[in-house]
């Protein structure tokens, strides 16, 4: 009856539903029945009532309440307790069930052990693949700092090799200098260039107004060595006349003679120093014509090697002007890779944390969910085992195997020895189950 | 240029933190756990630490709290480096004295930001 009274307690709607259901068929009859008729009938359905209740609602919550932890042990063996002879049991249908049942746990059990293992394995590899993973990326790491910092050494080098300023440049003989510090070493080489060659034309002009003096003055000294030759024929006449007169003047006759003979021989030498000089001057004259027609071809080839390097330096100018844009766009391009290149870096650098943070995942897998897994694994192959153990299957196994043998003769006659048994735990397992 | 520490479990993030302040031109010292982080900080001096939450031993946030109890560290910026994003573990950073919270993955131009505005 406490089953009762505890159904009651638990459930007080479907009670009440029940009496209600029972008693409203009757109500009726309270009208037209005397008094004392329907206290009878109040009374009676008072001691039907609870009968109706442990007839036909208690069995039907039985199977709901084994699972409830709160009941006594007495509580639960009473609930267990047969009911045969109200539900025809078919034993070959209990055996079945049974066979399966157990088969099943048995699979269970097997299952169970082998999923444990095999979790705990793939909680082993798990670990592994981390400790793996992690040396690749560290490998990947180094090795993509390795290229990073060699392309950033070479953009550098190429950076200075066209940045460099000449006064920046410390050449040592046969060094490399830059691209800019090249052109700009090659056009001052060519403006010395040019500026000595028009250097040259200068002198080459002062030398030809230098020698056009000189050929004057050798006019003049022509001109006085004629005057000279004049002068001593002159003299040798003079010395002539003077002899005669000597020859016919008898008292300083002598005297006279000697005077005379050195006038005629100062006249002599005077001749051949004018004739030796002439020669000299003519010679000088020749040569000052050859001299002159040299440093002439001389000054115009100059002047026109000037006039050409000019240009070049001009046309050089120009292309060295193009050279720059063009070494300035590539400065640009070069700048523009660089930013890429370090937005590459950044982008590599990001997609490598995130080896960290699969990493801390697979760690949290490794050491929460599959750790569950496997104790989870591990007590339900303990329990299915300890399952399979117990007695009870076997006895179940035993009746079942019982009924089945002795159902052909006395059916009825077993079901209601097994009811007559009470509590028979193979029958509370059948009803359990 | 600082002299910075870098606490932090996973090599690989070490690295990457590495090598984004060492092209910055910083000195950057790494640590494997908390444990190491104190050895480190014992015999040198830092302007910088970064430090990561979830390590194995003693955590990020424990080992702020025990820099914070040292004379040296009392004022030294300590940035946080972690995956962690929930409200409550930043207010429990805060409050262990951590001056900063940056989360992974980050863009190294802006660690390298914060990095420059903490040690000012």
């Amino acid at each position: 009856m406490s089953v009762t009274f505890n159904i009651v307690r638990s459930r007080p709607k479907i009670v009440l539903q029940l009496g209600a259901i029972l008693l409203l068929p009757w109500v009726w009859a309270a009208f037209v029945m005397p008094l004392w008729v329907s206290a009878v009938s109040a009374a009676l359905w008072a001691v039907a009532f609870p009968f109706a209740v442990h007839l036909f609602v208690v069995p039907r919550f039985r199977r709901q309440r084994a699972s409830d932890s709160s009941l006594t042990p007495e509580q639960l063996m009473e609930m267990r307790a047969p009911t045969t002879g109200m539900f025809a049991i078919d034993p070959q249908t209990v055996r079945g069930d049974l066979d399966s049942l157990h088969s099943g746990l048995r699979r269970w059990q097997e299952t169970s052990s082998v999923s444990s293992g095999e979790t705990a394995t793939a909680r082993d590899r798990v670990g592994e693949v981390i400790s793996q993973t992690e040396r690749a990326v560290l490998a990947l790491t180094l090795s993509f700092r390795g290229i990073t910092t060699k392309t950033r050494q070479q953009m550098e080098t190429a950076m200075s090799l066209l940045k460099r300023s000449a006064d920046q440049v410390n050449i040592s003989p046969g060094g490399w200098l830059s691209l800019p510090d090249y052109i700009r070493a090659y056009e001052m080489q060519l403006l010395e260039v040019v500026e000595s060659m028009v250097k040259f034309s200068a002198a080459s002009d002062e030398m030809l107004h230098h020698q056009t003096r000189i050929r004057d003055q050798s006019v003049l000294i022509d001109e006085l060595l004629d005057e000279l030759r004049s002068m001593a024929t002159r003299i040798g006449r003079l010395a002539l006349d003077s002899s005669m007169v000597a020859g016919e003047s008898g008292k300083h006759r002598d005297h006279l003679i000697e005077l005379s003979d050195s006038i005629r021989e100062t006249s002599n030498k005077t001749f051949d120093l004018t004739r030796t000089v002439r020669k000299s001057l003519e010679t000088i004259r020749d040569e000052l014509v050859v001299t002159y027609k040299v440093i002439n071809k001389t000054a115009v080839i100059a002047k026109e090697s000037a006039q050409r390097a000019k240009a070049d330096v001009a046309q050089l100018n120009i292309t060295m002007i193009a050279k720059t844009r063009e070494v300035e766009e590539s400065l640009s391009k070069i700048n523009s890779l660089g930013g890429a290149i370090q937005q590459d870096v950044n982008n590599a650098f990001i997609a490598m944390q995130f080896q960290d943070i699969t990493q801390q995942q697979l760690e949290h897998m490794r050491g929460n969910v599959l750790a569950d897994v496997v104790r989870t694994m591990d007590t339900l192959s303990v329990e299915a085992q300890e399952m399979l153990k117990k007695q009870i299957f076997l006895d179940i196994q035993a009746d079942a195997k019982r009924l089945n043998v002795s159902l052909g003769d006395r059916p009825k006659a077993a079901l209601d020895a097994n009811g007559a048994a009470g509590s028979s735990p193979s029958a509370a397992e059948v009803e359990l189950f | 240029m600082a002299n910075i520490l870098a606490v932090e479990d996973a090599a690989t993030m070490r690295q990457v933190v590495n090598f984004t302040l060492t092209d910055a031109g910083h000195t950057v010292a790494e640590a494997a756990n908390a444990d190491e982080a104190l050895a480190q900080v014992a015999k040198s001096e830092f302007d910088l630490i970064i430090c990561d939450v979830n390590m194995p031993g003693r955590n990020g946030l424990e080992l702020v709290k025990l820099l914070r109890a040292m004379p040296n560290f009392r004022f030294v910026p300590i940035l946080m480096l972690t995956t962690e994003h929930r409200e409550e573990l930043k207010a429990e950073g805060r409050a262990a004295g951590a001056t900063g919270w940056i989360l992974k993955p980050f863009d190294p131009s802006v660690l390298l930001d914060v990095v420059k505005k903490v040690i000012k």
